[in-house]
């Protein structure tokens, strides 16, 4: 299965999707004009990956801003991470940058919300 | 009689492709790069010669080279500096303030009278003598920006002057570029929002209110991304830079997917953003144009949001983050609730009629600094 390999721009994060070494990572800032548009090959790309996963799939968020149309999507992927995960073993770690209670609490929301255990990881500015 | 609204006359008189932005502040090196490349944006939208382009951002470096030279004092409001720049159809107009000792005042204006009454063979006469002979004094001039501008912009270099106290004053410098003719533009009227008159009457308005940014524009998500930029290259706690971000990206994207009005003439979301620091707290604030039908639905759902104890707006919020069937761009409601939950204090707005289909709405978001 061929990587997904997104560079970050102003506006979109990036994306590190890659099967063979087991990383998967959207990072940096998510406040697309149409979160939709942007996510809808991310999306494709995971639901395809979760048609053969790796044993263990450990799943990086290290956002640093997201707009509410992309908190959206973050609950789709969340979803569809938990919906597969009898077929690989999940982890999720939340990133955030040291100090950003906002993103500390937004991963602690999401980690409620879709009733999976997430590793927090306080990362440096 | 009421006072006059400055802030809303600037954004009346925003037309299609036109801009205001005005800060007051502290400029460092990577916010005047920032404020340089919001312009250059708005610039590149133009179709101008390069060599026009060229001219504009010349004259911007040059001011805002100029301000930040002058401001090594701690400053009170009253003497921060400032800087402008407008944009109407086929012109540019820039306005910078800084203080000034009251010494240095005749000699200033002196060059600026001398540099205004030569025509522009004799200002380059004048560069390359002043280049030459001119001593650099220690902030690095000898008029030599001022020849500059005055070169680049094809106009006059305007001032004004406000004594503030025994030592210092308040100096204004206001010139304009025009982007097609290269001969010299008649100066706006007093009562236009271009002029140097008008400018230090905002200026006054924006210290009694304690606003330190003004951003109107027919907006889209390219200016949004500008103002990012300048708004993460001001200094302070980073996580509360942040929350200001955030904040700021979500009211500015529901005016460019809500604003979007027929006002006769303008394409898009016309509106106006500005911060005010009012010690401790940060208030931002969105104007825009909404369609008097729709002025009902917005006031129940900011209304219903601000009456929810805190834990009935968690509850809300997670209901709509976990409801799929309205997924669209235009996603209503989980944006108020956001902005409600991070700004912990009640959101605020009003509407004002503008007509039979029109009403501004006036947004304003209050965050505590601490």
């Amino acid at each position: 299965m061929n990587p997904l390999i997104l560079l970050n721009t102003e506006e979109t994060p990036s994306v590190n999707f890659d099967k063979e070494k087991g990383i998967f990572r959207i990072a940096e800032n998510s406040y697309p004009d149409d979160a939709r548009k942007f996510y809808e090959p991310v999306l494709a790309w995971l639901e395809k990956y979760f048609q053969e996963p790796n044993k263990t799939t450990v799943f990086e968020f290290a956002l640093s801003y997201f707009n509410t149309s992309s908190a959206k999507i973050m609950t789709k992927i969340l979803n569809l991470l938990k919906e597969n995960r009898d077929k690989t073993d999940i982890k999720i770690r939340w990133c955030y940058e040291s100090d950003d209670t906002d993103m500390q609490k937004s991963g602690v929301r999401y980690s409620q919300l879709c009733g999976m255990d997430f590793e927090f990881v306080e990362t440096e500015i | 009689m009421s006072e006059r609204d400055f802030i809303l006359e600037l954004m009346q008189s925003t037309g299609n492709d036109d801009m205001h932005y005005f800060y007051r502040g502290e400029f460092t090196q990577s916010l005047s790069h920032q404020i340089l490349s919001l312009a250059e944006k708005n610039i590149d939208r133009d179709h101008i010669s390069s060599k026009i382009k060229k001219r504009v951002f010349h004259i911007m470096v040059e001011s805002i080279q100029n301000i930040s030279r002058h401001q090594d004092e701690p400053y009170k409001p009253e003497e921060t500096a400032i800087f402008a720049i407008q944009k109407q159809s086929e012109h540019y107009y820039i306005t910078t303030g800084n203080i000034i000792e009251n010494a240095k005042t005749e000699s200033l204006c002196g060059k600026l009278d001398k540099i205004n009454n030569l025509d522009q063979e004799e200002l380059d006469a004048f560069y390359r003598e002043v280049l030459s002979n001119g001593q650099l004094s220690s902030k690095g001039g000898a008029g030599l920006g001022l020849i500059e501008m005055a070169r680049k912009s094809g106009n006059k270099l305007s001032y004004a002057l406000n004594q503030i106290s025994d030592l210092m004053s308040y100096f204004f410098l206001h010139t304009s570029i025009d982007t097609f003719t290269l001969s010299t533009a008649p100066e706006p009227p007093d009562e236009s929002v271009y002029s140097l008159n008008y400018m230090t009457q905002l200026h006054k308005y924006i210290i009694k209110n304690n606003i330190l940014l003004i951003y109107s524009t027919v907006f889209n998500q390219e200016s949004l991304l500008s103002l990012i930029q300048i708004m993460k290259s001001q200094g302070g706690a980073i996580s509360y830079r942040k929350k200001l971000i955030s904040l700021m990206v979500e009211m500015l994207q529901n005016i460019i997917h809500h604003g979007d009005v027929d006002l006769g003439g303008i394409k898009g979301s016309k509106g106006i953003f500005y911060i005010a620091d009012n010690n401790s707290c940060n208030e931002l604030t969105t104007i825009n144009y909404i369609p008097n039908e729709s002025i009902q639905k917005l006031k129940d759902r900011i209304d219903y949001v601000n009456v929810l104890t805190d834990e009935q707006r968690e509850e809300y919020y997670n209901e709509r983050l976990f409801d799929f069937r309205m997924i669209t761009t235009k996603e209503a409601g989980l944006g108020l609730i956001e902005m409600r939950i991070k700004s912990r204090n009640p959101l605020e707005y009003s509407f004002e009629s503008v007509d039979s289909n029109y009403s501004l709405f006036k947004f304003t978001i209050r965050i505590n600094n601490n």
